[in-house]
């Protein structure tokens, strides 16, 4: 099962954080810390693969944003690193060539698109449709919402 | 993208203005002032300001920084109509939950109405946010009310990923709240249904109970069977979940992972369904993989594909006993171990493991094997190299450990800190638990604590210490090895401890030509004032040091003075522990003039328990959650190396080798003379032997007693081999396989160029010439098919236990000018310098792929030490030789001492072409009269080294045509005795065969 997630950019921010362990707050800060800087300090060459605390580190680099799963060591790298491509992909459409600052200012709606993926550390929908259909229908509500808020 | 909150966008605009770290903690203070301020009025506080306020929150919180305050206002958005509330309440709230079970207690009653409410939508939201931060408690309270959703046959399709995944977070945050088993009847009906998100999330509710109960879900084997040859031999999943080609990656990865859980399928149908589809996957297309093997950007197009065939690959290995699936398995993981990816090396290594635990014959003692694994150990990535040790870890044994344990210790050496503890703990159960000898086992774990140094735990060494104070053969050598090792300086505290413990209890055993027990004496105090200053790491091994000096004083009355000297001294030690033991011991010491007491004796021998090293191992695997493979060393855990078995069965595997291993353990062998002590070899016994053989052999005996711990090798025993005219060293590791050149090696001695190796695909040619100790190769490779060759690598293999040692013999390869056999050949320069004696020609590796079948070959170069022979130009005359032979003898000199028969009986017209041979092939020039025995026949030549001063050699023949033997005495002697030994092996048996 994936453990965590995170999404850094090349500096080391954090973008966005998910935690499917309970972890405390300290614990969190220190593993995010040493994540980062394992994988900022890995060049282009080596694989994509780190081994950390007795779990799998698979991360993968998408222009200036590094995403960050952590697995079982028994669960499949590879198939992780396509759960990746598939958020970024979802992320893509739904923001429309998606780049670091929709992340920054929109950062729940990553969040939403992260909970239509993965749920409880397992991938739940690989339909790439299927979650832009969900995120829409998300939209709608929000604009059926607004529509019903009386002003202030 | 449109903003819905300005408020928050400035926020964020403004946190990105900040330039530093202080700027951004004051402006995020500032706002959290602000918010905690509204919040606390209350004024206008409607929907919008509190979800705007709640993201704030949210985002100050992902930023890194703590917000401890807005729990109870986003609490209240959950409660609220609005779906948006909702929604961004259940968000932030999953920010600030993690370890705060009180918050989660607050939520019960939110969640439960939103669990049970008519509203599809809230149903979702409740059943996301428990899925994410559920705790036990809140499986305990609502576990039932998700299950209902799941079990509800009106649920959709949305409704029961959810809540499938949101069972599974609930059992695995609280094992007791469900009972697993009264879902096999659901999941089973589910697993009917014909949505592939569906089946996924049910496949990961399925595999995470049958994880914690592989029994009670075995029942559902046959229906994950038929589900996977649904999806992928009938097509079954559709539309846009079929992914780069692949039909439902996700879920055919979960369902392999399920079967992986069993060691047998229930019965026949479950078998075909699973090897049709495992036959499927892993008789994938070739194309794609060729392309693999090319380029890297193709291989993240086949991602998904590479994640099904790995996953299968792990199950083929389970499943040996299905050779064709196997086997294609097993070409997989040789081909991709060969790719430049790093991914795909990484994943190929990590199943090359689950691999040698099923499969040795065609990995650990597959020499080739091997290679390819010990060449990622030297990549530039610490992910690989942690897999590369883990399968050299699993793949050693008792018929490979030489070869394994040595390369691995060398590559501690080079190795760095952040794995040295790892690794030495592996060398160190590894050499247990597959000694190939007694002496083996002490100089490896000797050289190992020296290598390791501080990252060595300290558990190596007292494991040590358990074992050879528990095998009573061991005592002897290790205690001579301790008194030469204790000598050097800058030693490390665990082989000061060993040392130390090793003296104090058997420095009787120690002959007094290494050490007296006034020398031993003395290195122990050199060390102890030495460090006596350092920090208290050092107070452990100052008492295991101090005991041993006491026992060595109470042993050798003749050290007592100094002993007791030495205690004295650490009176006035400023640790406190030190200044006991040194006068406690002082004290008993003076005491003991008749009777030693119980605290100077002998430690009892130490009984063989579980391995505190495999211990530590084991906990560490389990700390880390590292069940995955369950390794054949951890497994045989109480199982310790059987010490005598294994000394026997080395005795009958392995023929008498000139090894240090070797003499000792023949000596308790019967029927074989027994070479108790480096003596005087069995042939001197020969009445036919002169004097010019006699004063050899004189010469080698007074070298064999001037050093006999670090020569111990040169006992009769290669001498015996070398009566039964074998061919080749003593074959100190028969696993390795030698390369199967040798007859074409041979007749490229004469000849200067010709066909060196071939197999169906391949030729090679070589040219060659040597001149000065220094030699050049061409060798050119050839295509014998139709087929382009492709990844041609080709390596100097210096592991190669007949490999020669690179600093005898340097092997530079040019580099090629491409990595593809085409119907042109591939030319490969090679410069080889020769730097000191060694033995054997050096070896090669080669490796090519065809088609997806990856072939490793492995031969001679035709260069063996006398193809660097020159003779001294001029051609000395007798009398120089003389003088030369006289220096010889001045300084450690060496000679060994051969009988050879011949296979045709011996004649003047044989002897003549022996003579012949000698000339023309190895390049030795005849002495006629140099010897005053007329039946003497000498030749001479000389090892032309790089830059060096040649190493001349003298050999002499003596034929013994009378009384029927047809022998050759064959006896030569150099300065080196490398050179001497490397003569042996490959001049000897082409003589043999004339």
């Amino acid at each position: 099962m994936i453990h965590y997630c995170f999404l850094i950019n090349r500096l080391g921010k954090c973008r966005m954080e998910q935690w499917y362990d309970i972890v405390s707050e300290k614990d969190q800060a220190k593993i995010l810390r040493e994540t980062t800087a394992l994988v900022l300090g890995r060049t282009s060459k080596l694989c994509n693969f780190i081994e950390y605390r007795g779990l799998k580190i698979v991360y993968k680099r998408y222009a200036s944003l590094f995403f960050i799963i952590a697995i079982d060591p028994t669960d499949n790298e590879f198939i992780t690193l396509e759960i990746i491509q598939q958020y970024v992909e979802s992320l893509d459409t739904y923001f429309g060539s998606v780049c670091e600052l929709d992340l920054v200012f929109s950062f729940h709606k990553a969040y939403y698109l992260l909970y239509e993926l993965i749920m409880s550390g397992e991938i739940m929908e690989t339909s790439k449709k299927v979650i832009y259909q969900a995120m829409m229908s998300q939209d709608l509500n929000e604009a059926v919402d607004l529509e019903n808020v009386p002003e202030v | 993208m449109e903003l819905p909150y300005r408020g928050l966008t400035n926020f964020i605009t403004e946190l990105r203005a900040t330039r530093t770290r202080v700027e951004e903690y004051t402006r995020v203070a500032d706002e959290a002032h602000h918010i905690r301020e509204v919040y606390m009025d209350k004024k206008n506080l409607d929907g919008y300001n509190k979800r705007k306020y709640s993201l704030k929150l949210m985002f100050i919180t992902v930023m890194g920084f703590t917000a401890d305050f807005g729990h109870l206002e986003a609490i209240e958005l959950i409660q609220s109509e609005n779906y948006e509330d909702k929604q961004i309440g259940y968000l932030t709230l999953s920010t600030f939950v993690n370890e705060r079970s009180e918050l989660l207690l607050l939520m019960n009653q939110s969640l439960l109405n939103d669990l049970t409410s008519d509203n599809r939508i809230n149903r979702c939201l409740a059943l996301t946010f428990i899925a994410n931060c559920g705790n036990a408690d809140t499986a305990e309270v609502l576990i039932n009310n998700v299950a209902k959703i799941l079990t509800d046959p009106r649920s959709s399709t949305f409704l029961l990923k959810k809540s499938a995944l949101c069972v599974l977070h609930l059992y695995r945050k609280n094992p007791d709240s469900i009972q697993p088993e009264q879902w096999i009847q659901r999941i089973q009906t589910l697993l009917q249904h014909t949505d592939a998100g569906v089946l996924t999330a049910l496949m990961s509710l399925l595999h995470g109970f049958a994880v914690a109960n592989p029994n009670i879900f075995a029942k559902l084997i046959p229906h994950v069977c038929s589900l996977l040859y649904r999806v992928i031999i009938s097509n079954g999943v559709t539309g846009d979940y079929v992914y780069n080609h692949i039909p439902a990656p996700w879920l055919i990865i979960k369902g392999l992972q399920f079967l992986q859980l069993y060691r047998e399928l229930p019965d026949e149908k479950c078998v075909k369904d699973v090897l049709a589809v495992l036959k499927r996957i892993v008789n994938t297309d070739n194309k794609h993989f060729v392309s693999i093997s090319q380029t890297s950007k193709a291989i993240k197009k086949q991602n998904a594909m590479i994640a099904v065939l790995f996953e299968s690959i792990n199950l083929a290995v389970k499943m040996p006993q299905q050779l064709p699936v196997y086997n294609r398995a097993l070409q997989h993981v040789r081909a991709f171990l060969l790719v430049n990816d790093p991914d795909l090396r990484y994943l190929s290594l990590e199943a090359a493991a689950s691999l040698c635990v099923v499969d040795p014959e065609n990995t650990g003692n597959d020499p080739n094997f091997v290679a390819i694994v010990e060449k990622a150990l030297g990549a530039n990535d610490m992910s690989l190299k942690r897999r590369a040790i883990d399968v050299m870890f699993e793949m050693c044994s008792s018929t490979n450990s030489g070869t394994i344990v040595a390369n691995m210790l060398s590559f501690l050496e080079s190795s760095t800190e952040e794995i040295k503890e790892e690794l030495s703990t592996k060398i160190a159960i590894l050499a247990e638990k597959y000694p190939s000898g007694i002496e083996w086992y002490v100089d490896v774990m000797f050289r190992l604590l020296q290598s390791g140094g501080p990252s060595c735990p300290s558990s190596i060494w007292m494991r040590t210490a358990q074992i050879i104070s528990s095998h009573e053969k061991m005592h002897q050598y290790a205690a001579e090895t301790s008194a030469v090792t204790i000598r050097g300086i800058n030693v490390f505290s665990s082989i000061l401890k060993l040392c130390g413990y090793i003296l104090g209890e058997w420095s009787n055993l120690v002959a007094a030509d290494i050490a007296t027990p006034e020398e031993i004496v003395n290195s122990i105090i050199m060390h102890l004032h030495e460090t006596t200053d350092e920090q208290t790491s050092f107070s452990e091994t100052l008492s295991v040091l101090l005991t041993s000096l006491s026992k060595i004083g109470v042993r050798h009355p003749s050290t007592r003075t100094v002993v007791e000297e030495e205690l004295e001294r650490h009176r006035g030690d400023w640790n406190s522990d030190s200044q006991e033991t040194a006068l406690g011991f002082r004290a008993l010491i003076k005491d003991t003039a008749e009777e030693a007491p119980a605290v100077f004796l002998n430690i009892p021998t130490f009984p063989v328990k579980e391995s505190i090293l495999l211990k530590d191992l084991k906990k560490k695997e389990e700390e880390k959650g590292v069940v995955v493979r369950e390794s054949h060393h951890l497994k045989g855990l109480l199982k310790q190396a059987d010490w005598e078995d294994d000394e026997a069965e080395i005795n009958i595997e392995q023929p008498p080798s000139p090894t240090p291993t070797a003499s000792p353990l023949i000596s308790s062998q019967p029927g074989q003379p027994a070479p108790s002590k480096p003596s005087e070899p069995e042939a001197s016994k020969d009445d036919t032997l002169i004097d010019f053989g006699d004063m050899l052999l004189d010469m080698g005996s007074s070298q064999k007693q001037a050093s006999p711990t670090t020569q111990p090798e040169q006992s009769n025993t290669d001498l015996i081999s070398s009566l039964f005219g074998s061919f080749g060293p003593g074959p100190t590791q028969p696993v390795a396989q030698a390369p199967m050149n040798k007859e074409r090696v041979l007749s490229l001695l004469v000849s200067g160029q010709g066909l060196l190796w071939e197999n169906q695909d391949v030729g090679v040619h070589v040219k060659h010439q040597y001149t000065a100790g220094e030699g050049r190769a061409q060798l050119a490779f050839t295509n014998k098919t139709t087929n382009l060759l492709c990844s041609v690598s080709v390596a100097v293999d210096t592991s190669h236990p007949l490999a020669p040692p690179e600093s005898a013999l340097t092997v530079q390869l040019q580099p090629m000018a491409g990595n593809q056999i085409s119907s042109t050949p591939l030319m490969l320069n090679i410069v080889l310098l020769a730097q000191g004696g060694f033995t054997n020609p050096p070896i090669l590796t080669f490796s090519y792929i065809q088609g997806l079948q990856t072939t490793n070959a492995s031969f001679f170069l035709p260069s063996p030490p006398t193809s660097f022979f020159s003779v001294p130009s001029p051609a000395p005359s007798s009398e120089i030789y003389n003088n030369m032979w006289n220096q010889f003898k001045q300084q450690p000199n060496r000679a060994t001492h051969k009988i050879i028969s011949t296979r045709s009986p011996l004649n003047p017209a044989l002897l003549q072409s022996i003579i012949g041979l000698l000339q023309s092939t190895y390049h030795f020039h005849l002495l006629p009269g140099y010897s005053s025995n007329k039946q003497v026949i000498c030749l001479v030549s000389a090892l032309a080294l790089k830059n060096k001063t040649p190493i001349p050699v003298l050999l002499t023949l003596q034929p013994h045509m009378d009384n029927g033997n047809v022998n050759v005495a064959f006896d030569y002697a150099s300065p080196s005795p490398e050179v001497v030994n490397g003569l042996s092996d490959w001049m000897i048996g082409q003589i043999s065969d004339l």
